[in-house]
């Protein structure tokens, strides 16, 4: 049984290494995440202490399906962003690596400090990867408010701990579950706006729309699809795991969800650039998300968390390709960029259309479960706003994919001599990146019990009281 | 349907046509009298047709020939489906609406062929006519929807039949008195009479979509109109004035609405199209609705 | 097995299609071609199956007569199209992703019809949403496929909502168990009644979500229209017949208020219907683009079709039944002809044209024949539908259906015989002289199409005896024939002797006309001018503003149109409103709105 504690120690070790040898930087980059996404097949479920203390007095490493899901699903795609963007990494090989050993910190650790200091590393390699757009007020802004935030998570901690006396999420909870929860609403509340700012909740994101609008085809797949899956995995784990909320508290910061997803979606829809769009949509998403974690639908949530990440991957390589090739990522001057990379233009389609939730494709898996399983709680006005998302997120993602396949004035039939003459320059490793991802999303919506056996009895043990319909659940049942 | 049916068909055309024919010859006389001239005499109209029937003259093409003669073959079929009286060419085909969709035929041939002349004049009068028909049609229709509704037939004879049980009095004119005016405003501008006729009006458009006909294009177009107006007044005397049990009986009633119909045309002005549509629309269509209203929910003149 | 294969074969039939394509466009087309082909052959193969079941991968279906006779309609459509596909493929931006979709689509469509459990159905409604909303601005518009596509999603998401909330209640997708539990349930009903048609009412095209069919059917690309027009908005049918027929609407609406004993529900939504034929007719009048003007000419037939499935009864019902089709092929073909017009000289604008007849009489006539139906008129097949729906509602009593109904009927005489007058009549413009007529693969479909529209119109006794099973199945009862005629309650209608009195009358004229002296041809400029001496044939043509007086009463409508322009952005206002309040470059902001989030909670919630 291999300890999941190497998924931390082996990418920090080699970003010790890369500092002493330079020169293979983006070779230890890969061998790390190559590594990790190797190791974490090999895991075997279970706790593991670190340092010889019992928990709750030490720190312990969780390793369960929901912990496992998230590292497969993160080490995967953190290892293909890499290989995709080999060419834009330069100086921040050492950082990743520390970003890798962050991010598996998070996923693994089962106490909240340790929670705390992994999230401090990965905010930081997260400030310095922004700051490779040279937006220096964005990456500024970004550290202010993402200092605020981890200040808050640390006061809220703080809080806990006096009140319970443990740190340990395992023993909090158990503690929790039986305390008057008055009690807790200041501390979850803290913790909530701390992790909000990561997760992107509004109002507590007003540092997004610089960054992820900056981004190049490296950063901006990363934070949109690994920090902000971890992030949410994170905030997954807490909110419906740790942490019962106060029926005040769970009403306010569902209502708060809720409002970021619509919120999200209409700023989408008010946008024209293409980094823009989407990443609004992230806003949006990720309000859904926390939606669904706070009402207790764990594996909803996590499914849909997935399509969320692997669809923004695909969806933020292409749009940073496009600003880092062409300098603009207007969608009017990049009418038609598609006629000429078809391909790219496949994947970004079957990205897009996932996102939205279209039939064939993961998203749709997600959606339908999602919306069953809101409907389990008793809950008819979340479908609703939902479905109300949904309907704007398409209108957005649709016009988007027409302007980019079908160039062409209103009134003239769509011709390629209208396209963009921008030189937007696709490289073949992003290509066949976008390609594996799509593949991803597409096999998962056609066969979903598929994905369901090579994971194991994964997820499902999160909650077991909701069906999964299309994994196990056929037509008419 | 036998080969009888047909011949019957065939004699039924021939006496619509002798007997409009004549009438509208009397019509011309009478119009006469009330402008104070002598007038041609009662046979002139047949002089008319068979003359323009036996001329030489021009045609625009193939669709020209084609619309002329589906215009005069929709329009005698639709002959063929009224009940002359009491007397029927084809049993259980006076179906109001087929009468009123067959007709259309006739109206969409005439349409096509003027407009296959390619005059300007013809178009007009073609836009002119058919919105006219938008105009008249909904508040007839409205009306006879009222009394297929409350009679549950909609054959012209049933309808006819159904009057004649009351005598006089149980004529639709007299039970549903709204329902018969509007038929009879309608029946005007099926007919093409003033203050309808501005997609004829000889002065301003030059005749409208007869402007290029002539010889025997013109005289089937005679022979189409004197068939039309048979059904359409044909139409209001099964509908409203108890049909005819004998066909003398018919054949005066016919004769009768028709030349008052006549003259009040001659007394009026000419609308413009669009005050047609707006009259139609604000007068005759709200006392449809109102009859059909007190019809269908209140029962009111259903025994 | 028939059905499992047609609805794989059609996706397979998809990728190979675009592989042909990838190695020769035209094969390409032609693969469709036999693709849709096959598809229909196969379906009239398999109508011994009905009643059978299958899954394919998690989806359940079931073969229904309904389902049956709709996915005919629809493949017949796709079929007869797909003929032009090959003339299109040098002037479409991706011919081979076209020729994907628009199998793929087809797929889509008879996949639906065929579902089992509201999931499949969902699914399938999608994957047609999305292939299709990809095909709409390879046209002329991109715009519109974007107003279709939100249009659609809007319906689709109430629908799914509706869904939802039908396993909620029931426990179960399948469609027959899922809507039992509300027979008993007035108020829940009445929700899901509303809910679930929203998708119907969409993609039919009802007021006030008409919008998209003139935007999406006037720009698509011409071999595109037909489908939409013909084939893609009777999906809407098929969910309005679902939530009516299956729910069964009337026995949960029992207590309800009524209307002339409809239930104030279903009337409601029967006004809307009315509204929409009133509306497209107006609007079809005033159009200046040919397939703008049948796009809106659907607008009005698609209220025709909703009344007649709403009332669920044993005329109107049927007529609106037999009218789905009869609309679905007339419409195909009036495009069809549309579509050569504009494949020879590049324009559907009205105004442009004139005097086609000249160069391509078989359009023409297809063009001919297929108005006459879309108009009602004897002896087309759209007759005897009209005539069915007309005699429905004067058995009903329902007066204000019967105003629209009447309305849309005349009305149609105008704007279909607009494009007939001033695109194929009169003057020929010059530029014009040397076009060619239609080639032959368009002859083709255009001649089987004319051919059943006359065929259905003097023979509808085979369609109405699969309308009666459906009647038999949706509990109602069928309508009747006797021989040839159509038995109604209160009118008969023999479409034959209609036929061969019509050909009587027509060939007595004709004798009349081959009697009579032989006339002298002249030319189209050659007429009556006010002895003016005319030179510009094109100008001569009276091919615009055709019914400018009756177009100048309603000139200044309110438009709703506006309204949703209106509406929409506001939601971009708002947007912008969300980026100013909450994405500001300066961090104080937020911290602002930190403060006001703990101080909310802190005043309001310490207590509990």
């Amino acid at each position: 049984m291999i300890n999941p504690v190497l998924l931390i120690a082996i990418p920090l070790l080699l970003a010790f290494v890369s500092i002493l040898y330079k020169g293979y930087r983006n070779n230890l980059l890969v061998f790390g995440a190559l590594v990790n996404a190797g190791l974490v097949l090999t895991l075997g479920k279970g706790e593991y202490l670190i340092g010889g203390f019992k928990p709750p007095f030490g720190i312990n490493l969780v390793l369960d399906d929901y912990a496992f899901l998230g590292l497969l699903v993160i080490n995967g795609l953190f290892l293909l962003i890499t290989l995709m963007s080999l060419d834009k990494i330069g100086e921040n090989a050492t950082v990743l690596l520390v970003a890798l050993a962050g991010l598996n910190g998070l996923l693994l650790t089962g106490d909240l400090f340790n929670l705390f200091v992994f999230l401090e590393i990965t905010a930081i390699t997260a400030y310095i990867l922004s700051a490779s757009s040279r937006q220096y007020q964005h990456s500024f802004n970004y550290l202010v408010l993402g200092t605020l935030g981890s200040g808050l998570y640390l006061f809220g901690l703080i809080l806990l701990y006096a009140v319970f006396g443990s740190l340990n999420m395992a023993d909090l909870s158990l503690k929790m579950a039986t305390a008057d929860t008055s009690q807790l609403v200041i501390p979850s509340l803290l913790i909530f706006i701390g992790l909000g700012v990561e997760v992107k909740i509004l109002p507590f994101n007003g540092w997004v729309r610089g960054v992820y609008g900056n981004s190049d085809s490296l950063v901006g797949p990363l934070f949109s699809a690994v920090y902000a899956g971890a992030m949410l995995l994170v905030f997954g784990r807490i909110f419906a795991q740790v942490i019962p909320l106060g029926a005040y508290l769970k009403t306010l910061l569902l209502l708060l969800g809720a409002l970021t997803l619509i919120a999200g979606e209409l700023a989408a829809l008010s946008k024209t650039r293409i980094r823009e769009i989407l990443l609004y949509s992230s806003i949006g998403q990720s309000g859904l998300i926390v939606t669904l974690f706070l009402s207790g639908l764990v594996f909803p949530a996590v499914m849909q968390l997935f399509n969320n990440i692997l669809s923004k991957a695909v969806l933020f390589t292409v749009a940073g390709q496009m600003a880092d090739t062409t300098g603009t990522d207007d969608a009017e001057a990049l009418q038609g960029a598609f006629a000429r990379h078809k391909l790219a233009g496949v994947a970004f389609t079957i990205a897009g259309l996932s996102l939205i939730g279209m039939p064939l494709f993961y998203g749709f898996v997600s959606k339908i479960n999602l919306l069953f399983g809101v409907f389990s709680l008793d809950n008819y006005w979340l479908p609703g706003v939902i479905l109300l998302g949904t309907v704007i997120e398409g209108t957005y993602l649709i016009r988007l994919l027409v302007k980019l396949w079908m160039p062409g004035e209103e009134g003239l039939v769509s011709h390629e001599s209208h396209a963009t003459k921008a030189p937007l320059e696709i490289q073949r490793a992003r290509v066949m990146g976008i390609v594996v991802l799509s593949a991803v999303l597409l096999v998962g919506g056609l066969m979903p019990g598929m994905i369901q056996n090579n994971l194991s009895e994964s997820g499902r043990l999160l909650d077991e009281t909701t069906p999964v319909y299309l994994f196990d659940l056929k037509g008419g049942q | 349907m036998n080969l009888m049916n047909f011949v019957y068909a065939f004699l039924l055309l021939l006496a619509a046509f002798v007997f409009q024919t004549t009438l509208t010859g009397i019509n011309r006389k009478v119009v006469a009298r009330l402008q104070r001239r002598r007038g041609p005499r009662f046979y002139q109209q047949f002089i008319d047709i068979f003359k323009a029937l036996s001329k030489g003259s021009t045609t625009h093409g193939w669709v020209f020939d084609f619309g002329v003669v589906m215009a005069l073959g929709g329009i005698m079929a639709t002959a063929i489906f009224i009940p002359f009286g009491p007397l029927k060419a084809v049993p259980a085909m006076d179906n109001i609406f087929i009468i009123a969709y067959v007709l259309a035929v006739g109206m969409l041939g005439m349409a096509m062929s003027a407009s296959g002349s390619g005059n300007p004049w013809a178009s007009i009068g073609v836009s002119r006519a058919l919105t006219n028909m938008l105009a008249y049609d909904i508040p007839f229709m409205m009306v006879v929807f009222g009394l297929i509704f409350a009679f549950d037939t909609s054959s012209l004879s049933g309808l006819a039949a159904i009057q004649r049980e009351g005598g006089f009095l149980g004529w639709h004119v007299i039970r549903f008195p709204l329902g018969g005016i509007v038929a009879m405003i309608s029946l005007q501008g099926m007919l093409g009479k003033k203050p309808f006729d501005s997609f004829i009006a000889p002065a301003e458009i030059a005749s409208g979509p007869m402007v290029e006909y002539g010889g025997r294009h013109l005289g089937m177009l005679f022979l189409l109109h004197e068939f039309s107006t048979f059904i359409e007044v044909s139409l209001i005397v099964h509908l409203f004035f108890g049909g005819g049990a004998t066909v003398a009986a018919f054949l005066v009633k016919y004769a009768l609405i028709y030349t008052f119909l006549n003259i009040v045309s001659n007394v009026l002005p000419r609308f413009k199209i669009d005050q047609a549509v707006t009259f139609f629309y604000k007068v005759p269509l709200a006392l449809a609705v109102v009859q059909t209203f007190l019809i269908i929910v209140v029962g009111m003149g259903v025994a | 097995m028939t059905f499992d294969i047609l609805i794989v074969l059609m996706f397979l039939g998809a990728v190979t299609a675009y592989l042909v394509s990838k190695a020769d466009l035209k094969a390409g087309a032609y693969a469709t071609v036999l693709f849709s082909l096959g598809a229909l052959v196969l379906l009239l193969l398999g109508r011994g199956e009905i009643g059978s079941e299958f899954t394919i991968l998690f989806m359940g279906f079931e073969v229904t007569t309904i389902g049956w006779y709709f996915s005919g309609v629809m493949v017949l459509v796709y079929a007869m199209t797909a003929f032009f596909n090959s003339y299109w493929m040098d002037k479409m931006i991706y011919p081979g992703s076209y020729n994907f979709l628009y199998l793929f689509s087809l797929g889509g469509t008879v996949g639906l019809f065929f579902a089992k459990d509201l999931i499949t159905l969902f699914i399938f409604w999608e994957i047609v949403v999305w292939s299709s909303t990809f095909i709409v601005p390879m046209g002329k518009s991109r715009r519109a496929a974007v107003v279709y596509y939100t249009i659609s999603t809007i319906g689709s998401m109430a629908t799914l909502y509706g869904i939802m909330l039908l396993h909620r209640i029931s426990g179960t997708l399948d469609i027959q168990g899922a809507f039992a539990p509300l027979k008993n349930d007035p108020v829940l009903a009445t929700v899901i009644f509303f809910i679930f048609i929203m998708a119907g009412l969409t993609k039919i095209g009802i007021f006030p979500f008409h919008i998209w069919l003139p935007l999406a059917h006037g720009s698509a690309p011409h071999t595109f229209s037909p489908v939409l027009s013909g084939g893609l908005v009777k999906m809407g049918a098929f969910i309005a017949y679902m939530s009516v027929g299956i729910l069964p609407a009337y026995e949960a609406f029992k207590g309800s208020l009524t209307v002339m004993g409809i239930p104030i529900q279903i009337y409601a939504l029967m006004i809307l219907g009315a509204v929409s034929i009133v509306l497209g007719t107006l609007m079809a009048i005033k159009q200046d683009d040919a397939k703008k003007l049948i796009a809106y000419s659907s607008v009005a037939n698609g209220g025709y079709i909703l009344i007649g499935i709403l009332l669920m009864d044993q005329l109107a019902f049927a007529g609106s039944m037999m009218h789905l089709f009869n609309h679905a092929i007339a419409s195909a073909a009036a495009f069809l002809a549309i579509a050569v017009v504009a494949h020879r000289t590049g324009t559907t604008k009205i105004s442009e044209l004139g005097g086609m007849i000249h160069r391509m009489p078989l359009t023409y006539l297809t063009y001919l024949i297929a108005i006459i139906s879309l108009a009602g008129i004897p002896p087309m097949g759209g007759f005897v539908s009209k005539w069915l729906i007309i005699q429905g509602l004067a058995d009903q009593g329902l007066m204000f259906m019967a105003l629209a109904a009447f309305f849309g009927s005349i009305g149609s005489f105008l704007y279909v015989f607009r494009p007939l007058a001033a695109v194929f009549l009169g003057q020929l413009a010059p530029r014009h002289e040397e076009l060619a007529s239609a080639p032959l693969l368009m002859k083709i479909p255009m001649t089987i199409l004319m051919v059943l529209i006359l065929f259905f119109g003097v023979l509808p006794g085979w369609i109405l005896g699969i309308i009666g099973q459906i009647q038999v199945a949706a509990g109602i009862e069928p309508v009747m024939m006797s021989g040839n005629s159509i038995l109604a309650v209160n009118g008969v209608l023999n479409t034959l002797n209609v036929f061969m009195v019509f050909g009587f009358g027509f060939l007595i004229a004709l004798v009349i006309f081959m009697l009579m002296q032989k006339s002298r041809r002249v030319g189209l400029m050659d007429t009556y001018t006010s002895a003016e001496f005319i030179y510009t044939p094109e100008l001569y043509h009276y091919g615009s503003a055709f019914y400018a007086p009756f177009e100048r009463l309603y000139a200044r409508h309110p438009s709703v149109e506006d309204f949703l322009m209106a509406l929409a952005y506001k939601g971009h206002e708002a947007g912008l409103m969300v980026n100013a309040l909450f994405f500001s470059h300066k961090p104080g902001v937020t911290v602002f709105w930190i403060t006001v989030i703990v101080a909310v909670v802190t005043l309001g919630g310490v207590g509990l």
